[in-house]
């Protein structure tokens, strides 16, 4: 006999697998006739890059830092038209994420020492 | 009607991982583009502001843990996001990756590609791992998926409900 | 709080979400190559998150003098806000293990 406690997660189980497994069947059906493989598009970003940037690097080369700035500072004049309120939240949320991360690498550092058991 | 803290930052913690996935998934790759139909800008912004949020109550969370531990209060946070233990450790561990891999995409974006790549790649398959193991959480507390027996219970059950 | 009506239904749909986004998960792994159309359609929607959006502004960190000093602030008080928490995280054990024994 099934938990009765565990009821509705299997409830929910069953609809979200059953929903996984027809839109499965329903994209590689309609897929059959172009078959044009992209290669590297198929890819998350993350095994993307890994694969470009990252694949015989060593420890030095994360350290490092890269001399792309003739690139960049091209670049960077295309980046220029981004709105006050986009810009104004940038700031923010960079000032925010930047101020406060040693706070709490040191806050898990100090809770690390003190839990250890 | 009592609500402790660790209550609403279990809850505030829970909406802004389920939307940061989301809009992180959106940017995950041209198979995951579907999500939020392509709109790569939006979601980004969303993903941007709410790390600053996510980060924020990361803080917050730690510089109470810290409190407590100076206060040498034993008391355990049934509800809190970070602990000692179990799935409190499990999820202190992955937040503190997950903050640190995505300062470093912000940061380094710009100047050293390695370092982003090799970021990127441990943010989104913990991405995975996370959300797989949220399943897993949800299926050990879902008990929280049953409705309550009578609507309207009075005040006394609630305050034994937070516990 | 836990027995409230609404708060139940919040509930429900919190865990939902989190069922939809490892669905979504598994059919973007699963499924089928994108398609070309697809792929034009993502890096369009990246080349739109340059312009209109943070991704840009993020791109041209390296030349912003304001948030760069912050970033070599913020390095500069790592290693010592660590050393700190060490030595403040021996202190507060010591100092437990002395009070309980």
């Amino acid at each position: 006999m099934l938990d009765k406690k565990k009821h509705h997660f299997l409830q929910l189980v069953v609809i979200f697998g059953a929903i996984t497994l027809l839109t499965l069947l329903f994209a590689w059906g309609s897929r059959e006739g172009t078959t044009s493989s992209m290669g590297m598009m198929g890819q998350s970003m993350g095994s993307m890059m890994q694969s470009m940037h990252a694949k015989n690097v060593t420890i030095s080369d994360l350290i490092k830092q890269q001399e792309q700035t003739e690139m960049s500072s091209g670049m960077s004049s295309h980046h220029e038209s981004g709105s006050m309120s986009i810009k104004i939240s940038h700031y923010l949320t960079t000032g925010i994420i930047i101020v406060l991360l040693p706070f709490i690498i040191a806050g898990a550092v100090f809770l690390g020492i003190v839990w250890w058991k | 009607m009592s609500v402790r803290f660790d209550f609403i930052i279990h809850w505030l913690w829970t909406i802004v991982f389920a939307l940061l996935t989301l809009s992180g998934l959106a940017m995950a790759g041209a198979k995951y583009g579907w999500v939020l139909n392509y709109d790569i800008a939006s979601a980004d912004y969303v993903h941007r502001v709410l790390a600053a949020i996510y980060v924020l109550l990361t803080f917050i969370s730690i510089a109470y843990e810290v409190i407590r531990a100076v206060r040498y209060e034993e008391k355990k946070l049934g509800w809190f996001i970070i602990g000692k233990s179990g799935y409190q450790l499990f999820t202190f561990i992955t937040t503190l990756i997950f903050i640190i891999t995505g300062a470093i995409i912000w940061v380094c974006m710009d100047s050293n590609m390695s370092a982003t790549a090799f970021a990127l790649y441990i943010h989104e398959k913990l991405t995975y791992i996370v959300v797989a193991s949220v399943i897993w959480h949800i299926y050990v507390k879902c008990h929280a998926l049953l409705w309550p027996k009578k609507p309207n219970t009075t005040d006394k059950k609630n305050v034994a409900g937070t516990k | 709080m836990m027995q409230k009506r609404w708060f139940k239904v919040f509930i429900w749909f919190a865990s939902t979400s989190f069922f939809f986004l490892v669905a979504a998960i598994l059919i973007s792994e699963l499924g089928p190559e994108p398609s070309e159309q697809q792929a034009m359609q993502f890096m369009m929607g990246m080349m739109d998150a340059m312009h209109n959006s943070m991704m840009g502004l993020s791109m041209s960190l390296e030349h912003d003098a304001g948030l760069k000093s912050l970033i070599g602030t913020a390095s500069y008080i790592l290693v010592p806000l660590i050393v700190l928490a060490v030595l403040f995280g021996l202190l507060v054990r010591v100092r437990g293990k002395r009070d309980a024994g």
